[in-house]
């Protein structure tokens, strides 16, 4: 008897089991069959981008509901101390909440400061084939890395598809993003400008002439040295700024297209003149970048050599200016060249664009003159197409009219050459010529040797 | 046949494990360290010796290495030494021993970026706490850190963080040695430094070679703290194998140049540690 009713619980037992997998399986069958509509219809809409962007919301929105669901990785720059985090984050708060649907994973990282998070995350995201869906990353030389791995999107076809959208980024600005082949691998975004900050109020105060010239420069050290001013907050560490300003002072435009050229040792040369005045902090060995900021912002340093991306921690200080670094003496620069560019914009990976168009829709968004207007308000130049943001600061004012007094803009040439060379010369290159224990001319050829390998 | 079965059973995963996570990449390591590999790009090209040409000709390698030993040196003074008298020391004590024991852990539990960073405000030229010291007692501020003084500098906190840990190591060793030596070595009149000499340390000989070999292999591991504090420099004078590796890799973006570094830590680390177990080990005698 009892084992009859054992064996009678084991089939019970077992029908049971049967009859919930059977039910699951089933369960899973209809929302499997569910899914696939949908994947096919998004595949649809992704076979046909000209049935989709800003004119499709618009006119039909209820067309686009099935782009208005999914997650999208993205990775920028916008983290940390960076200065368009605070609005970035405001950005994809606001998307999300006008497209409940749709979550951003932000996965943004920073890349100025002692630790270069954002490129390491980028290239061991593109190394392991794992891409993000979206990511803000540099072009010129560094486009090489994700052009090789042949995870991203040409988004000419896009831009094709969607004119409304299109006819709002400025062609010159696109340029950056090209290859040779004419594949629009990225779409610059926020473009930079580099120069020469200097506190008005030290120089007016010392009755010194402004740094206009490099004689001004000169004749200015002594006194702030003599007056425990640092002339120069710079950071030996990473002196890359001032380092591209002084080549493009000695060389000009053209010269600073012949990479790691002996005509660049003049400017290297500059750079240890300086420092065996006393023209940099005491320190500047193992300053980092935003020691650096912090000193100039204190008004404990005259001046600073640095981008756009600072403009926002100095703008509210109405004694900062910026221009664009004097020309070296005999050297081919000065106020007609600025150094600017777009260096930066957005990639799209393939599985995205195959998986469905909510990835676009967001980069339309990012790239919408919308978004553009807040994202500059806090700094850079914009290669889209937007209101200028009001009430600018006399430091704004000053760095307009630098860039409206040059006539020829040039990229930072560390984008332009391969990495390792150019930090072979930088970091800690300046270092070694700075304290004389190689010559200019030496890490020049060293440099020029890495980036021919 | 049965009790094989489940031998290779049970030691599958760790098996895997091990493959996956440092046999691999150790090949794929020594693979990549011929090749030309820049940017992390999926595109590689063979360069035969050219990675290990460019590494013995780099003053920076010869740095690292003499850093290496250095810091080797210094831990293996303080941190060996320094735990060792405080265990022996600690060990006679009977009401603070709970509380010193603590005391001593707490900075493992420290992450050693917080350390670095802590060190490095101490040692900062503007706002740093050493110079704000020196001022108030009328001195000038100084540049701390600097070519001479780097790697010393950052050898410090690292010695003050695992003293702690290897004080435990000890405290543990010696808690296994039967208290009828050391009462009947006391009956006989032995001093407290004659016990420690006679009796405590030739005990725990055993415990002191794991913790020479843990003190020479964790030279070898040290990465974070450098990083934090000088990264490396100024002019590369604090650079260790582990953090120009870094460099080469995460800043120069030079696989195949960070590989061979790589290899070369590998290789220098094993020969230390088994010339260690070599020396330290007790000879077998009949």
């Amino acid at each position: 008897m009892k084992k009859e009713m054992k064996k009678f619980l084991a089939a019970a037992l077992i029908c049971a089991m049967s009859i919930g997998l059977l039910s699951g399986c089933a369960g899973k069958s209809d929302s499997g069959s569910g899914e696939s509509a949908d994947a096919s219809k998004t595949q649809e809409e992704a076979s046909a981008p000209e049935q989709t962007g800003s004119a499709a919301e618009q006119q039909a929105p209820e067309e686009t509901q099935a782009d208005d669901e999914g997650t999208i990785r993205v990775v920028t720059f916008f983290a940390g101390s960076d200065q368009w985090a605070p609005v970035y984050k405001e950005v994809i708060d606001d998307y999300m909440a006008a497209h409940p649907g749709v979550t951003i994973v932000d996965e943004s990282q920073p890349t100025s400061g002692t630790q270069d998070l954002f490129r390491t995350k980028i290239q061991s995201d593109v190394a392991a084939k794992t891409p993000p869906d979206l990511m803000l990353y540099y072009n010129g030389e560094e486009s090489k890395m994700p052009l090789d791995s042949e995870l991203f999107v040409d988004l000419k076809p896009y831009m094709d598809a969607d004119p409304q959208w299109s006819a709002n980024l400025k062609e010159g600005a696109m340029e950056a993003g090209r290859s040779e082949d004419g594949m629009q691998y990225c779409i610059p975004y926020i473009g930079y400008f580099e120069g020469m900050f200097y506190n008005k109020e030290l120089f007016d105060k010392y009755d010194l002439a402004e740094p206009t010239s490099w004689e001004n420069i000169e004749a200015c050290i002594d006194t702030f040295v003599e007056n425990d001013i640092v002339p120069f907050a710079t950071s030996l560490m990473k002196p890359s700024y001032m380092v591209e300003q002084l080549i493009l002072a000695q060389v000009g435009a053209e010269g600073q297209k012949d990479y790691f050229d002996d005509s660049w040792a003049p400017a290297l040369a500059a750079m240890k003149d300086l420092y065996d005045k006393g023209a940099f902090p005491a320190d500047c060995m193992t300053m980092t970048e935003d020691d650096i900021r912090v000193l100039f912002a204190d008004g404990k340093a005259a001046m600073m050599i640095n981008g756009s991306w600072t403009v926002a921690g100095l703008k509210d200080n109405e004694n900062m200016r910026m221009i664009t670094m004097p020309a070296l003496p005999g050297g081919k620069g000065g106020s007609d060249v600025a150094l600017s560019g777009f260096g930066s914009g957005w990639y799209m990976s393939k599985e995205a664009a195959e998986r469905d168009d909510v990835t676009l829709h967001f980069l339309k968004y990012m790239t919408s003159p919308e978004v553009m207007t807040r994202m500059i308000a806090v700094g850079g130049s914009s290669a889209i197409t937007c209101d200028a943001p009001e009430g600018a600061s006399p430091l704004e004012v000053s760095a307009n009219e630098m860039l409206n007094t040059a006539t020829k803009f040039v990229p930072a040439c560390d984008s332009q050459v391969v990495r390792e060379a150019w930090l072979n010369m930088t970091e800690p290159g300046i270092q070694y010529i700075a304290t004389g224990q190689t010559s200019p001319e030496e890490i020049l050829a060293q440099s020029r040797s890495l980036n021919e390998e | 046949m049965k009790s094989k079965k489940y031998f290779y059973l049970f030691l599958a995963p760790a098996g895997v494990f091990i493959l996956t996570f440092l046999i691999y990449p150790l090949f794929r390591t020594i693979y990549y360290s011929f090749t030309s590999w820049k940017n992390f790009s999926p595109k590689q090209s063979f360069a035969g010796l050219s990675n290990y040409n460019r590494l013995i000709h780099d003053p920076v390698i010869l740095v690292s290495f003499r850093n290496t030993f250095i810091m080797m040196a210094g831990v293996f003074l303080f941190q060996v030494g320094v735990s060792l008298l405080l265990a022996i020391l600690v060990s006679k004590t009977k009401k603070m021993f709970k509380f010193l024991r603590t005391v001593y852990f707490i900075p493992i539990l420290i992450s050693a970026t917080a350390i670095g960073l802590m060190f490095r405000l101490i040692y900062g030229y503007e706002y740093g706490l050493l110079n704000l010291i020196f001022q108030w007692f009328g001195g000038e501020k100084q540049v701390w850190i600097n070519e001479k003084t780097s790697i010393f500098l950052v050898t410090i906190p690292i010695m003050w963080q695992y003293v702690g840990f290897y004080f435990v190591i000890f405290l543990t060793g010696m808690s296994k040695i039967p208290g009828e030596i050391s009462e009947s070595a006391k009956l006989d009149g032995i001093s407290s430094f004659q016990e420690a000499i006679y009796i405590t340390i030739p005990m725990i000989r055993d415990v002191i070679v794991s913790v020479v070999i843990l003190v020479i292999s964790g030279c070898f591991k040290v990465f974070d703290m450098v990083y934090v504090i000088t990264g490396g420099g100024p002019m590369n004078s604090s650079e260790l194998l582990s953090t120009y590796m870094y460099s080469a890799a995460f800043r120069n973006y030079n696989g195949g140049y960070a590989s061979a570094i790589a290899i070369v830590m590998v290789a220098f680390g094993v020969l230390l540690s088994a010339i260690t177990r070599r020396i330290l080990e007790p000879k077998e005698t009949y």
